[in-house]
């Protein structure tokens, strides 16, 4: 064989071996990043009350980890990574524990919370000069009642209404919302999958900006 | 001495241009960004095993430098993707209409303002078109991310292939005084004056050639007979232009700066269509090339036209417009490489384009035009030869020349012909609904043979063999990666 030839065979085999590597990567590195992404794959629409997370394209038995932002009298505050169906008091001890200035009593630390909750432990300080109320320790959370949207819970803590998990009665407790732009809200998550911000409920018919402004302080949006 | 020149040294934007690409494969299947190049490496390397069958001086130097800038081209078009997200926020902008067209029941409006481009949707009844001037106040949205695996149509891809940042929610939209200075109030100011004064067919025509608007009409057809790619400016538009320009300023010295100048004038007016826009970069180079007395290499101007373009934008990349452009550039540049007479290159390159683009068009569609493989050797010349001419008449009658209505007969009379031809012809090999399957790894293979063919210093079983290898690896991956 002249040493072209074998130079040129070598070149080949050089070849097939690259694209036998790189072949070899994709096969073991597919499926590890896949939550890289925040690709949105739309799925069936959640019932209200209901603790799960299909709106991201995972199925509770998929997400093992809810993220959990926490606020106040804590060592640590910040966003931290807790199992799913953790309790308020171990994203307590993620953030370092509770500081001299909690108070203890104003927080259920034995409450589940859900993901993409805002925790927020009040100091004693801040529950003196609060109203009798006593409204917004734990904020946007879809747990704090039974059903996951509706604006009042048992306790009577002030809650805001998901547009991604009302249902039709749900919606048309907000002021200026009939049955028919409560329909059509539903309509569009069913059609194009959950809300991605309030301001989204502007593409639906019948929702102008004058009437997204009133009702903006009566919603959340929990993608 | 006789120089020994290896594909590498012919063509060294080529697998720099496949290992980005192969890179761009990675970053859709969510593999991240630091991992995507450096599979793009063993792509490079690959290519370049493939194709070269002998070392040469400065091999390796070339071979490393290939492989740097398929490394930084990477890193530079990945990282930009990932910078281009923008939450919802509310904004109070004012710009101008840069396109304008109907999305489903509404009109889906592109305004750029110095925040960057925005996509509005509207109502018909709001009129806008290209160049007006616009103030919207309103809330923007990111758009739905969609997945690879989601093989339908990517709105968030589209959008932002078109240099869009994200929708914007209209609270109140005000339409100022279009601006002179702006190269769409021109675009719209032709468009209307076409649209006034020009009949029939010649109409669609010139539109299509001219400003890269789209008869609905001749769509259908032309979708139907095969050759829907001659109603976007594509490098064959680009190339009558400038084999036009070279016939006007034969005899002025430093012609190609002239040339380019038109070029560019063209391309802007075409509405820097992805495929117009690949097609004036890779003339551009030629020009370059012929003006400092450099030889020409027609698959390494592609492949860095096809870099430039996915520096500028890399949603581009998902951009169906700039995949055909690119597939079908690459093919007639590979067949102008191939060491075969003048002759056989004419009658194989126009089929071999159909086949080259066929999976591609059926992996979006769903469907192909049997009737495209035969009706594009008629095509392409006969068009060649009608779309100037079309457009002489078309000026005519925009300068003002009184040149009566009969004139128009000149073009209309030869494309009634052609369409009543083709429909014959359709009807004889319909446009079929056929699996992806059965034509897209048929069609990836004849595509990389042709490249091989062209770029490749070695033998046909050579090139078919390496053809055969990367096909393999693109099946292989496909479970994984949606090629």
């Amino acid at each position: 064989m002249t040493t072209n030839k074998r130079t040129a065979l070598l070149f080949l085999i050089g070849g097939v071996t690259c694209f036998i590597l790189a072949a070899i990567m994709v096969w073991r590195f597919s499926g590890k990043f896949g939550d890289s992404g925040p690709t949105v794959v739309a799925g069936p629409i959640p019932v209200a009350g209901k603790k799960d997370n299909v709106q991201s394209g995972r199925t509770d038995e998929e997400q093992t980890k809810w993220m959990i932002y926490i606020t106040g009298a804590v060592r640590s505050p910040g966003v931290y990574e807790v199992p799913c169906g953790a309790r308020v008091y171990q994203a307590v001890d993620q953030a370092g524990g509770l500081t001299v200035q909690a108070d203890r009593v104003a927080v259920n630390l034995a409450m589940i919370m859900a993901d993409g909750m805002h925790v927020h432990i009040p100091s004693e300080q801040e529950v003196l000069s609060k109203d009798a109320d006593g409204a917004g320790y734990i904020q946007n959370s879809p747990l704090i009642s039974d059903t996951s949207a509706v604006g009042q819970d048992k306790s009577g803590i002030k809650t805001k209404i998901d547009i991604n998990r009302a249902d039709n009665s749900d919606l048309q407790s907000l002021k200026g919302i009939g049955p028919k732009t409560a329909d059509s809200i539903i309509s569009y998550r069913r059609k194009y999958g959950p809300f991605r911000s309030i301001e989204e409920l502007l593409k639906v018919k019948g929702i102008g900006p004058k009437k997204l402004d009133s009702i903006r302080d009566c919603i959340m949006c929990n993608p | 001495m006789q120089s020994i020149v290896t594909s590498l040294q012919r063509s060294p934007a080529l697998p720099v241009f496949a290992g980005v690409c192969a890179s761009f494969l990675c970053y859709d299947a969510n593999f991240p960004v630091f991992i995507c190049p450096f599979l793009g490496l063993l792509v490079v390397s690959g290519v370049i095993f493939l194709s070269s069958g002998n070392v040469v001086r400065r091999f390796w130097i070339v071979f490393s430098l290939a492989l740097a800038f398929s490394l930084g081209i990477s890193f530079f078009c990945l990282a930009g993707i990932d910078r281009k997200e923008v939450g919802s926020r509310h904004v109070d902008i004012r710009g101008y209409v840069v396109s304008e067209r109907p999305w489903g029941a509404k009109r889906a409006v592109i305004v750029s303002s110095s925040e960057g481009r925005f996509m509005v949707l509207t109502s018909a009844s709001k009129a806008l078109k290209e160049g007006d001037g616009i103030e919207i106040r309103g809330v923007t949205l990111p758009f739905r991310k969609t997945s690879a695996e989601n093989v339908g149509f990517r709105e968030d891809v589209y959008w932002k292939s078109k240099g869009v940042v994200s929708e914007l929610i209209p609270e109140s939209i005000k339409v100022l005084p279009p601006s002179p200075f702006s190269i769409h109030y021109w675009r719209s100011l032709l468009r209307g004056r076409i649209l006034l004064s020009v009949p029939g067919k010649t109409r669609g025509y010139v539109l299509a050639s001219w400003l890269g608007v789209k008869d609905p009409e001749l769509v259908k057809s032309h979708t139907a007979f095969g050759t829907v790619h001659l109603l976007a400016v594509s490098g064959f538009h680009v190339a009558i232009v400038v084999s036009g320009l070279f016939f006007i300023f034969r005899k002025m010295t430093a012609r190609e700066i002239f040339i380019s100048l038109f070029l560019w004038i063209y391309v802007a007016f075409t509405g820097f269509s992805a495929s117009a826009l690949r097609a004036a970069l890779m003339l551009q180079l030629i020009l370059v090339s012929s003006l400092i007395g450099r030889p020409v290499a027609p698959v390494n101007s592609v492949s860095v036209a096809g870099l430039a373009l996915l520096v500028i934008n890399p949603y581009c990349f998902w951009n169906l417009g700039w995949r055909l452009s690119m597939a079908a550039s690459m093919t007639i540049a590979s067949v102008a490489q191939m060491d075969i007479d003048k002759r056989t290159k004419c009658f194989v390159v126009a089929p071999l384009v159909w086949l080259t683009t066929a999976g591609l068009t059926v992996s979006a569609f769903g469907k192909l035009s049997l009737s495209g493989a035969i009706l594009n050797i008629i095509a392409m010349p006969l068009f060649g030869i009608l779309l100037p001419l079309a457009s002489g008449i078309a000026l005519l009658g925009l300068l003002g020349v009184s040149i009566g209505g009969y004139i128009y007969l000149i073009s209309e009379i030869p494309f009634a012909i052609w369409d009543r031809f083709a429909h014959i012809f359709v009807i004889l090999l319909p446009y079929v609904d056929i699996p992806s399957w059965l034509v897209v790894y048929p069609s990836v293979f004849v595509f990389l043979t042709v490249i091989f063919l062209g770029i490749s210093d070695s033998a046909f079983i050579r090139s078919v063999l390496a053809s055969g290898v990367v096909t393999s690896f693109l099946a292989f991956i496909s479970g994984w990666i949606v090629v």
